[in-house]
């Protein structure tokens, strides 16, 4: 499990006022809530997003009632980001990513954080974790609560499909 | 393959994942990345008039005030009230008194020969059994949220969806309208079963619908397994465990699942629908191949779409166990 005890500290020295502890959740943080918003919405919404998740949490931070439940309950919200994102009327249907095209492997990045994004929810968020953010299995379950053998699972099988779905695409 | 590369980066590099890696990688934030704290002094409320200023708050008062009414209205009061009680139960440790209000951020305790009845109204009623503890969260006209850390409740909810959420050791169960108990045991197993209508479970990455007439046990850092029907056979229920949480022997869930497969009658097709997000693609078209049997397949499905892990919802139809509440498309929100 994840060092939630220094989590509650943080928590209780931001609500003391400490922004240089906040600054240090969201270090601690960031790349998990970068990866789980990459799991659900396109690229080009992850920065925003990212930033208006650590903006809730920090006003929001009074209300939590367990601060070494600080990763759980900054999941939830990133998660919540990520549907309100989905629900939200949109006139131009997707706002193109902004990957620099300098990459000549662009749409074969693109496809693969998309065969991701199609894959079950267990799988998208633990692999983006590990293949975008380039998180270890024991870091994921240490940063999400999950128990290793869970993340070690939803790896395994995650990539498993994975790798079905790309050498689909590849064929066709 | 090697899985451990996958795992932790350790042991002989496995090639996609390598790729993959160098792939995906520039999708990482760059650099030390540093939070933008808001600058109250320069928000735009700030440089706003203050006639402008107050008519916003205003305003925003009034519509506050609306939404309260209206929820309320919807929702009723919510307060929970000690609609009955036997034995001694006890509130923050002293004892609890009929028609005293159980407020946020207090426990509840029974002991063996303790039971408690709770009311909210526009919620619905809660029976604490004996033996078991309770904290409550939220009590708000959106959201009503325990959490139960051992013992068993019993709860009628005539609540809109969602309004009305348990938190256990292994999961968030979601009332959706519905009549059910729930244990959760001294090793926080927590087991629902549902007598009216469905609860939706979740944690983390995993969800579980229950329907009337089904049971579902979570485990803490696993959540929800698949659900079953009360009248599974014993072996179907106890290979079902292997499949749900044996998460460290994939050899004993690919033989659990086999005899899973054996038992399931057509009324267990449910399970195996919910199995199909749970397991790999080979073990999705051995799901395929049973649930064929059991059910005939709708218009339109192929094995190859069951295995390539596409939707299935329209097997829901062939199970004649109606559907959730319509209008609750994609995942619920639970409040933070």
């Amino acid at each position: 499990m994840g060092d939630f005890s220094q989590d509650a500290k943080l928590v209780h020295a931001t609500r003391g006022g400490d922004r240089a502890a906040f600054g240090e959740l969201y270090r601690r943080y960031v790349r998990m809530v970068h990866g789980v918003l990459l799991a659900h919405v396109p690229y080009a919404e992850v920065d925003d997003l990212l930033q208006d998740v650590f903006l809730i949490a920090l006003r929001r931070l009074e209300s939590l009632r367990e601060p070494t439940a600080f990763a759980g309950w900054l999941l939830a919200i990133a998660r919540n980001r990520a549907n309100d994102f989905h629900r939200r009327p949109r006139a131009v249907e997707e706002l193109r990513d902004s990957v620099g095209s300098e990459y000549p492997d662009e749409q074969e990045a693109r496809a693969a954080v998309a065969a991701i994004q199609s894959l079950p929810e267990a799988y998208r968020e633990t692999l983006s974790l590990r293949l975008v953010e380039g998180m270890t299995g024991p870091e994921i379950a240490a940063r999400t609560g999950l128990t290793p053998a869970s993340v070690r699972v939803n790896l395994h099988r995650g990539m498993k499909q994975l790798r079905e779905k790309l050498g689909k695409s590849a064929k066709s | 393959m090697s899985d451990e590369y996958l795992w932790d980066g350790s042991g002989a590099p496995d090639a996609e994942v390598e790729r993959l890696e160098k792939l995906l990688g520039r999708f990482r934030p760059t650099g030390v990345p540093e939070f933008e704290f808001p600058a109250a002094a320069t928000s735009p409320l700030a440089k706003r008039s203050r006639r402008e200023q107050w008519w916003r708050i205003a305003a925003a008062a009034v519509l506050l005030l609306g939404s309260i009414w209206l929820m309320r209205a919807v929702t009723g009061r919510a307060e929970w009230t000690i609609g009955g009680l036997e034995g001694s139960p006890r509130i923050e440790g002293r004892a609890a008194e009929r028609n005293e209000i159980w407020k946020v951020g207090q426990s509840l305790e029974t002991d063996a020969t303790s039971r408690v009845q709770l009311r909210v109204d526009g919620l619905g009623e809660i029976e604490v059994g004996p033996n078991a503890r309770l904290e409550l969260l939220q009590a708000s006209a959106t959201q009503q949220q325990i959490r139960l850390l051992r013992g068993t409740i019993r709860a009628a909810v005539t609540a809109p969806p969602y309004v009305f959420l348990v938190r256990t050791p292994g999961a968030y169960a979601m009332d959706m309208g519905c009549a059910y108990t729930l244990q959760v045991t001294d090793a926080g197993v927590s087991i629902l079963r549902v007598t009216v209508g469905w609860v939706d479970l979740q944690h983390g990455f995993r969800q579980s619908l229950v329907p009337a007439g089904a049971a579902a046990e979570s485990r803490p850092g696993i959540g929800p397994g698949a659900p079953y029907f009360d009248d599974a056979s014993e072996r179907f229920r106890e290979a079902l465990e292997t499949v749900n949480f044996d998460v460290e022997n994939p050899q004993s869930q690919e033989d659990a699942l086999t005899i899973v497969l054996t038992e399931a009658r057509p009324r267990d097709a449910y399970t195996l629908l919910n199995l199909f997000r749970r397991v790999d693609a080979e073990d999705r078209g051995r799901l395929y191949d049973r649930l064929a049997v059991l059910l005939p397949p709708p218009a339109g499905a192929t094995r190859q779409n069951a295995v390539d892990g596409d939707d299935m919802s329209a097997w829901w139809d062939k199970l004649g166990i109606g559907h959730v509440k319509k209008g609750l498309k994609g995942p619920p929100r639970i409040e933070e």
